[in-house]
C-alpha cells in the first residue's frame, strides 16, 4: 500500500507479508512514519502481538480485545452482556481514566461516565441522535460528588452553549467535520453590529481509503469520539485516528486490516480483510458485514439513515415526505425478514433490503401458475387423482414428494442468444425469480370428488459459485454473483410461493 | 490486456460439457440430453433418455428425478442417495421418510425400465431385489450420486451414456 502525502511525496509504502494458508499478516515492511513489524496470532486467529510497536493484546471468548498493552500504558475493556463495549480503562503514566458506556436497546451509546474516584460519577459525554447520530453533547454532569446524599451538580439545569458538538459525515458515514452549537458573529463593516454568524468549527478530518487521516488536512480542537465509519477511535493504541473499534472488530486504519478473523465467512474474502478492498465503496460500521454503503444509502434514505441490525436482520429507516417535500416522519424497516413479492423489481429490492424469506404473491404468483410446466405437473396430479377417485371415491390426503420444475420454458441453447427460445426464456420474469425449483403438493380428495391442492414452491436467490455446477456456468455465477451478492450486497433470500386450487374430478 | 479478458470469458461460456462424447446420436434432444451438465441454478446428469437426475439446492443437494408415468401418488423420486444403471434399468434409492399417505412406508427403493415404460417403487431393498429377479439382476452395483455427478463434470462420460462404454 502507498499513500502520499499533501505534496505528493511518498508517505508509506508497505510491504504485507502473509503466513502461508492462513491469510493472516505475518509481517509489514515499510518505508515512511509506520515501523516495520511482525505480527503474532493466537490460536483463535485473534492478533496476539504487534512486535515492533510492542502491543501486546489479549482477547475474551466472545473475541473481543480484554487487554491492550504497550509500553507503560495499558488498557482494559469490559463487554456487556450483548457485546457492546461497557467499559474502558486507561492506565498510564500521564495518568489513569475510566470510561463506562451506556447503551440504549438498540446498542446505541447514550451516555459515557467518567469514574474512577469512588466518591464521584460524571457523566461526560452524551450523543446526541436524530434518525442517526448527530453529534455529541461534552457537558460533563457531575451525577454524584462526595457521599450519597450531597446535593450535585445544580448546574445541569442551566442551559449551555459550546459544549454540543454536530458531526458533518459523508455518504460512508465517515465524520468530516464537527462544529460546535456556538456561532461567531462576523461584523464586516465594523459597526458593531454583527451581520452575518459563522459556525464554529470543532475538527475536522479527511481520511486516506482505509481511515488513515490525511496530514494537514486533519485538526481536532475537541477530542471527538467518532471519525471513520462513523467508529469509535482508540487513539491511546497507535496514536490519532490510527485505531478504531466496533461492536465485531478492532480495526488498524494504518493497515486496512482487522485484528480478529471477520465471524461473517464470505468465500474467496480473506476473513481479515476489511470492505472486500473497497473503502471507497463499502462501508462496515459494525465490523461484521460489508456493505455498499454509499449505493444503498443514495438510492434508499437520502437522509442519511444507517442501515443497523437487530439479532439477525438487517434493517433501515427510510424517511418519509410530504407533498411539500419536506420530511415528515420515518418507517422503519427494522428487523423485517419476511416480505411478499408481486414481480421480479419487488425480489430484487427485498433482496438488496437484507429480506431474508421473499414470497412470491400477485402477478408474479399468477406466472408461476400459469407457467406451462407447472400445468403440465398439475395435469398429471389431475390425471391421477381421478383414476384415484374413479377406483375408490373416497376422502383422501396426499402429501406428495416435490417435483422439480423448469419455470420460465424451455430451451435447448441457454447461452446461445440467437435461438429464438432462449430469448423467450430470457424475457421471461419467470427465469430471472425462480428457474429450477421444488414445488410440493399436498392433495384433499374429498368424497363429493372435488379435489383441493396445496403448492409450495422453494427456492433461493443464489448466485454463488458452487462445485457442483459446471466451470463455465461457475464463470458465470463467478461474474454475476460478484456483482450481485458482492458489490450490490443482494441477499441469498429464500424464495416461497403458496396457493391453492380446487378443481373438480367426478 | 481488456480482450484477453473478453476472450476468457467468452471461452469459459462456451466450453460447457459436451464436446468430448463423439458418438453420433438420432437426433439433437438426445445428445442434449446425454451432453447437458446443467445450468446456472441447477446441475444434472443423464440416466437413461428421457431420465435425468437432477439438483437444484447447491446447499442441501436434494437429488431428485422426475417420474415421467408416476408410480402409486409419486410423480419423482426425491432425496436421491444411490443410483445404478444396468441392463437398460435404471435404480435409484432414495432416502426420504416421507409417507405420501399416513400409515404407509415410505417408498424408497426404485426400478425404472424406459424401454417397457415401468416405473415401480418398494419399501425395501428386498423387495426391489425380488422384483427384478425376473430380469436376471441379482445384485445392483449401487453408486453415490454426488460421485457419479462428479465423474460425469470431470469425464463428461457414464457408462451408460452411448459412446462412453469402454
Amino acid at each position: 500500500m502507498k499513500r502520499y502525502n499533501q505534496s505528493a511525496v511518498s508517505m508509506h509504502s508497505i510491504n504485507y507479508t502473509y503466513s502461508s494458508g492462513k491469510n493472516q499478516l505475518a509481517s509489514i515492511a515499510t518505508a515512511g512514519d509506520i515501523v516495520s513489524s511482525a505480527y503474532q496470532y493466537d490460536p483463535v486467529g485473534n492478533l496476539k502481538r504487534d512486535v515492533a510497536e510492542n502491543v501486546f493484546t489479549e482477547w475474551n471468548l466472545a473475541g473481543k480485545v480484554k487487554q491492550v498493552r504497550k509500553y507503560d500504558i495499558d488498557i482494559i475493556f469490559s463487554y456487556s452482556p450483548l457485546g457492546l463495549r461497557q467499559s474502558k480503562q486507561f492506565s498510564a503514566l500521564s495518568g489513569n481514566t475510566k470510561e463506562w458506556y451506556i447503551h440504549d436497546a438498540t446498542g446505541n451509546i447514550m451516555c459515557i461516565y467518567d469514574s474512577l474516584s469512588s466518591n464521584s460519577i460524571i457523566c461526560k459525554e452524551r450523543p446526541l441522535y436524530g434518525s442517526s447520530r448527530l453529534g455529541i453533547d461534552n457537558k460533563e454532569i457531575i451525577i454524584k460528588s462526595g457521599n450519597w446524599g450531597t446535593l450535585p451538580d445544580t448546574n445541569r439545569f442551566r442551559g449551555y452553549c459550546g459544549y454540543r458538538n454536530f458531526e458533518l459525515s459523508n455518504h460512508l458515514g465517515n465524520v468530516l467535520t464537527t462544529f460546535s452549537d456556538r456561532k461567531w458573529g462576523m461584523d464586516d463593516n465594523s459597526d458593531g453590529i454583527v451581520d452575518y454568524y459563522n459556525p464554529v468549527v470543532t475538527s475536522y478530518t479527511d481520511y486516506y481509503p482505509f481511515g488513515y487521516p490525511m496530514p494537514d488536512r486533519n485538526w481536532s480542537g475537541t477530542d471527538y469520539r467518532f471519525g471513520f465509519n462513523g467508529q469509535e477511535k482508540d487513539n491511546e493504541i497507535y496514536g490519532e485516528g490510527k485505531s478504531y473499534t466496533a461492536e465485531f472488530w478492532q480495526y488498524d486504519s494504518r493497515l486496512g486490516r482487522r485484528w480478529n478473523m471477520d465471524m461473517v465467512f464470505t468465500v474467496s474474502i480473506s476473513r481479515y480483510g476489511c470492505f472486500f478492498n473497497n473503502p471507497i465503496a463499502y462501508i462496515d460500521p459494525n465490523g461484521n458485514y460489508t456493505r455498499i454503503g454509499a449505493w444503498l444509502r443514495s438510492l434508499f434514505n437520502k437522509d442519511a439513515s444507517k442501515i443497523y441490525k437487530s439479532g439477525k436482520s438487517w434493517g433501515f429507516n427510510v424517511l418519509t415526505r410530504g407533498s411539500d417535500g419536506k420530511i415528515n416522519g420515518y418507517v422503519s424497516r427494522f428487523g423485517e425478514s419476511y416480505k411478499n413479492a408481486n414481480s421480479i423489481i419487488d425480489v430484487i429490492y427485498h433482496s438488496l433490503t437484507q429480506i431474508d424469506h421473499i414470497n412470491i404473491t400477485g402477478n408474479a404468483l399468477d406466472r408461476i401458475k400459469k407457467d406451462p410446466d407447472m400445468i403440465r405437473y398439475q395435469n398429471e396430479i389431475v390425471e391421477e387423482a381421478k383414476k384415484i377417485y374413479a377406483k375408490n371415491p373416497t376422502p383422501i390426503n396426499i402429501s406428495k414428494e416435490p417435483v422439480l420444475i423448469t419455470f420460465g420454458g424451455f430451451t435447448n441453447s441457454p447461452l446461445n442468444l440467437f435461438d429464438e427460445n432462449t430469448r423467450n426464456v430470457a424475457s421471461n420474469e419467470l427465469t430471472w425469480i425462480t428457474r429450477h425449483s421444488y414445488v410440493y403438493a399436498n392433495v384433499e380428495i374429498q368424497k363429493d370428488g372435488t379435489m383441493n391442492i396445496s403448492y409450495l414452491l422453494t427456492d433461493r436467490l443464489d448466485l454463488y459459485p458452487s462445485s457442483d455446477r459446471t466451470f463455465s456456468y461457475n464463470a458465470v455465477c463467478l461474474i454475476t454473483g460478484a456483482i450481485y451478492h458482492g458489490l450490490l450486497n443482494g441477499k441469498a433470500s429464500s424464495i416461497t410461493a403458496k396457493w391453492n386450487t380446487t378443481i373438480n374430478i367426478k | 490486456m481488456h480482450k484477453i479478458i473478453f476472450l476468457s470469458i467468452l471461452i469459459m461460456f462456451f466450453s460447457c460439457c459436451g464436446d468430448k462424447n463423439k458418438h453420433v446420436f438420432k437426433t439433437n434432444a438426445e445428445k442434449d440430453f446425454y451432453t447437458d451438465c446443467g445450468g446456472m441454478d441447477y446441475s444434472r446428469f443423464p440416466l437413461i433418455f428421457p431420465y435425468e437426475v437432477m439438483n437444484a439446492d447447491f446447499v442441501e443437494k436434494k437429488w431428485i428425478i422426475n417420474l415421467k408415468i408416476g408410480y402409486e401418488f409419486y410423480n419423482s423420486i426425491y432425496k436421491v442417495k444411490d443410483i445404478a444403471v444396468s441392463n437398460n434399468m435404471i435404480f435409484a434409492h432414495s432416502t426420504t421418510t416421507n409417507p405420501v399417505i399416513e400409515g404407509r412406508a415410505p417408498l424408497q427403493w426404485f426400478v425404472i425400465i424406459p424401454s417397457k415404460k415401468i416405473e415401480i417403487g418398494f419399501s425395501t431393498e428386498m423387495e426391489l431385489l425380488d422384483y427384478v429377479k425376473i430380469f436376471g439382476i441379482s445384485k445392483i452395483s449401487w453408486k453415490d450420486v454426488n460421485d457419479v455427478s462428479e465423474e460425469f463434470k470431470s469425464s463428461e462420460c457414464l457408462p451408460w451414456i452411448p459412446g462412453c462404454s469402454k
